[in-house]
């Protein structure tokens, strides 16, 4: 039991080992960065609707403004050329700055009527990125993302550092992006753990346990809203500058729309809305899914049964309908997510205590 | 320094385009206990909201500890500072933080951590069944330990004035009893209360003075025990 409770850094340590195994695959080690982003992306809306309670339906748009930030900063097309750790940094800042300026006017709104301007503001920013072509190159994305070499190091080779023929030759190839991305992940991660016991952690939930009574506590709404806001579109934006380092371009509008929001809202609240590793599950789950298994097990068929494959016999085909029954079943029988926050479950199981 | 602690002269606040208190006026001298009662509607927790800042005056004066609170704007989240705290209607505990993150929580204006972990501890000394349950969720509480709960809750912030909401509100006879002897002691110890009661008997038994609010008006106001005795409040409010 207690093992299974801090299967966090045991992950964490089992997927750091994972390109130096022998099974160790070029494809999927991609596909696993991937993934550490989705995973910053989704500790990200967890600040704002896990520990606060701000129903935020737009996070993919302060993703998309930290994957747009970093390409600007970093394509030959425009004349800035910025080294990652400068253009990333810029894409937290623009992200947070964004989130706290068209959150900051409108946080006396509660509940379903938030979400309703927090999708309409992510709509916004997704065409504004499709069609503000002179910067964001439109549905052609911004590419090649190839940014100046790391701080610190010589240049951009890696050549030397390579202990397998499958690695790259750069700094944001395969495995040392994937180092970079589950490095920044595990820091996310110390630095919620911290937050969440900090005054301010503490306070945000206060405030979304009942906001009445945290004010007569001389607790300050507006400000703790506008902070879980800037910390949470802040990650977002990390997430995001990962996400077009890891793809090397920031590629199409799309990957930035109201489906990724709401895939993120899903994998919180699948996987224990406020809790970190239900989160860190939830990501896990259904992008692990969405992402990795349904093209395994595709091309299982696909080998299986040959030329006679048809479309609907494929997983993916059939993705988004297990998507929802999941989804169902988890809010009928387990609402409260796989791993759910602490004072929820304690919460339910002294009640159970109670009854019997 | 004048005697009273709080002065408010003149009050007005609403929602919306309804105004709800009327020119209303009120006092509450350092050591006092001072009861509201009233109807429902009439204005009781508008008023205890008003004074703590999250319902917005509309005119008039707030002067707690000699400063204006309506003039000045003292936002909500700073009047808790200067010592005015409240245990809002409906007790308002933090169903799902532990009794001892509860009462954290209300001195959370406060930064000497000695002094906390005191009153905490006094909190426990006054309400045992706090200690006994610190580490339970705030939701799991009967009633009447919520009650007590977001009294030493609003006692952490160690403000000059209490404001009780209805802390009778849907708990048993014996209970409010309990309740009622709690401020009582507070009082003795020097806490100024001022108490809002749709249990206008046990309010104004424990009150120094006492108010009678009627649609935003104050229609009586006179010691608790000249009010307990007045036939007109004994039949609207007593039910006799």
């Amino acid at each position: 039991m207690s093992l299974l409770r801090y299967w966090p850094p045991v992950l964490f340590a089992a997927l750091a080992a994972y390109p130096f195994l022998p099974v160790a695959d070029v494809i999927r080690g991609q596909q696993f960065t991937i993934l550490f982003v989705y995973a910053i992306l989704a500790l990200a809306l967890n600040v704002v609707l896990g520990y606060t309670g701000l129903l935020h339906l737009g996070m993919a748009a302060y993703f998309g403004i930290g994957a747009y930030t970093v390409g600007i900063l970093s394509v030959p097309f425009f004349p800035f050329q910025q080294s990652f750790v400068v253009s990333a940094l810029a894409g937290v800042l623009a992200a947070a700055a964004v989130g706290v300026a068209t959150t900051a006017p409108v946080l006396r709104l509660r509940g379903d009527y938030l979400a309703l301007v927090t999708l309409g503001f992510g709509l916004i920013v997704q065409y504004l990125i499709r069609n503000l072509d002179p910067i964001t190159e439109g549905t052609k994305g911004l590419n090649p993302i190839e940014p100046g070499p790391v701080p610190g190091f010589a240049g951009t080779d890696m050549s030397a550092a390579r202990l397998n023929s499958d690695w790259g030759t750069k700094w944001y190839d395969y495995p040392y992006l994937y180092f970079v991305a589950l490095g920044l992940l595990v820091l996310t991660t110390l630095f919620l753990r911290n937050l969440e016991r900090s005054r301010l952690g503490r306070a945000w939930v206060a405030l979304r346990e009942d906001e009445l009574a945290a004010t007569c506590m001389g607790l300050n709404p507006a400000r703790l809203k506008i902070a879980a806001i800037a910390v949470g579109a802040g990650l977002a934006g990390l997430a995001g500058a990962l996400y077009a380092l890891a793809l090397h371009t920031t590629g199409n509008p799309s990957f930035y729309d109201f489906n990724l929001s709401m895939i993120m809202v899903c994998c919180v609240i699948l996987g224990g809305l406020g809790n970190r590793s239900g989160v860190l599950l939830g990501v896990l789950l259904l992008m692990g899914f969405d992402r990795i298994a349904v093209n395994i097990l595709d091309n299982e068929i696909q080998d299986a049964l040959g030329s006679s494959a048809k479309e609907y016999m494929k997983v993916s085909a059939w993705k988004l309908m297990i998507f929802g029954v999941v989804l169902i079943l988890m809010m009928r029988f387990r609402p409260e997510g796989l791993l759910p926050e602490a004072r929820v479950r304690r919460e339910l199981h002294d009640a159970d205590a109670k009854a019997g | 320094m004048s005697a009273a602690l709080l002065e408010v002269t003149d009050l007005e606040a609403g929602y919306g385009p309804i105004n709800v208190l009327h020119k209303l006026s009120l006092r509450v001298d350092r050591g006092e206990i001072v009861a509201m009662i009233g109807a429902n509607g009439a204005g009781k927790t508008t008023t205890l909201m008003c004074l703590s800042g999250v319902v917005k005056a509309r005119g008039g004066k707030v002067v707690f500890d000699g400063r204006d609170l309506v003039a000045e704007r003292v936002p909500a989240h700073n009047i808790v500072r200067l010592g005015l705290a409240q245990s809002p209607e409906g007790r308002k505990i933090f169903s799902r933080l532990t009794v001892l993150e509860n009462l954290e929580m209300g001195a959370f204006t406060r930064a000497d951590k000695d002094g906390v972990r005191a009153d905490i501890e006094k909190s426990f000394v006054m309400f045992p069944i706090l200690r006994e349950r610190q580490h339970q969720a705030g939701g799991l509480l009967s009633g009447g330990q919520q009650q007590m709960l977001a009294i030493a809750r609003a006692l952490m912030a160690r403000p000059k004035l209490l404001l009780l909401d209805e802390p009778s509100l849907g708990l048993a006879p014996q209970i409010v009893v309990q309740i009622f002897d709690v401020i009582k002691e507070l009082n003795r110890q020097g806490m100024s209360v001022l108490l809002v009661e749709q249990n206008a008997r046990m309010a104004l038994k424990v009150a120094h003075r006492g108010y009678v609010l009627e649609t935003g008006r104050i229609t009586f106001t006179d010691t608790g025990e000249t009010l307990l005795n007045d036939p007109r409040i004994r039949a609207a409010y007593l039910g006799e």
